[in-house]
């Protein structure tokens, strides 16, 4: 399976995976809207047939251009493929998209200077983890494990400290019972 | 060539014999919805809705892939309508919520914030 990524100037990502047929084009019936004047209302079509994927040009005067080539008839996409429609580019991505990631830590790594600056718990800035790979993944798992505003910690917690509270109490009356049953048998022999 | 029988409206037409389109820029920038993640690994991270009905979830198969793992494999799913974006959840196990309000199907507009496992986002939706 493929995953057809599209970037715009700021560095914002749209991508969509390709399960069968896919249209792209400028009018509302397409899979992937482009709201390009240069676009056709229907502009490509994508398909997959037995895990190979096409690309066809539907008769368009601004054409399609895979590789800096424009197509004729069907043509073969593969990972790293860049199509072009009219300005707008495409990238072809393999599933899953693990390249697609890294590509994105890179190019969405200034728009994160933009962002109001969140700190996590241990009050290094969020930013830093896009920093390596290693650490990128560090930070996922700290998110993993980040617990949500609506099941606050504090409740959870005393939660936690009541239940072992209520064992402790149990554990010494128990014990104290049976302290006492021994001292009086102990009396009466 | 192909151009005689070309039924749509495109620019620039006079420059179709060529091989190379006249147009190369990006025309994406002022006029599409777009979502940005406001926290998580993929923290500052801006996806553009070009899809009328894009799935959103942790699948590989969701049109807006969200890596938390809090957020069901298929989420929710937003429907574009000339302009108007709707969120509905689709049976989520941790549910999703448009400004800290759970709900079911929700109308959004411009600065809205969707929780979705523990991923925020905030959508902007440029007017026409």
């Amino acid at each position: 399976m493929i995953r057809l990524v599209l970037k715009d100037s700021e560095g914002g990502e749209a991508s969509c995976p390709v399960l069968g047929e896919l249209v792209i084009g400028r009018g509302v019936e397409c899979h992937i809207r482009l709201d390009n004047p240069g676009v056709s209302r229907k502009h490509a079509r994508v398909h997959s047939e037995n895990d190979i994927h096409f690309i066809e040009d539907l008769k368009t005067s601004n054409g399609t251009i895979v590789n800096g080539k424009r197509i004729e008839g069907m043509t073969e996409i593969r990972q790293g493929d860049l199509i072009v429609l009219a300005g707008e580019k495409i990238r072809v991505f393999d599933l899953p998209t693990n390249k697609a990631i890294l590509d994105a830590e890179t190019t969405h790594s200034h728009i994160l200077d933009k962002m109001p600056d969140e700190k996590d718990e241990t009050g290094d800035p969020v930013k830093k983890a896009w920093q390596s790979p290693l650490e990128s993944r560090a930070a996922l798992l700290r998110t993993e494990n980040y617990s949500v505003d609506y099941n606050s910690i504090g409740e959870l917690k005393s939660k936690a400290e009541g239940k072992r509270k209520m064992v402790f109490a149990l554990a010494t009356g128990g014990a104290l019972l049976i302290f006492a049953t021994l001292l009086f048998l102990l009396v009466k022999l | 060539m192909k151009d005689d029988n070309d039924g749509d409206a495109t620019l620039l037409l006079d420059n179709a014999g060529k091989s190379i389109p006249s147009i190369s820029d990006s025309c994406l920038d002022e006029t599409t919805p777009f979502l940005v993640l406001l926290n998580g690994f993929e923290k500052g991270k801006k996806i553009l809705v070009l899809t009328a009905q894009s799935t959103l979830g942790r699948s590989p198969q969701c049109i807006i892939q969200i890596r938390d793992n809090r957020v069901s494999s298929n989420h929710a799913e937003l429907l574009c309508e000339c302009n108007k974006i709707t969120i509905r959840d689709l049976g989520s196990k941790n549910g999703t919520f448009v400004n800290n309000r759970r709900c079911e199907k929700a109308d959004l507009t411009d600065g809205d914030r969707i929780l979705v496992g523990s991923t925020e986002l905030v959508i902007t939706i440029p007017k026409k």
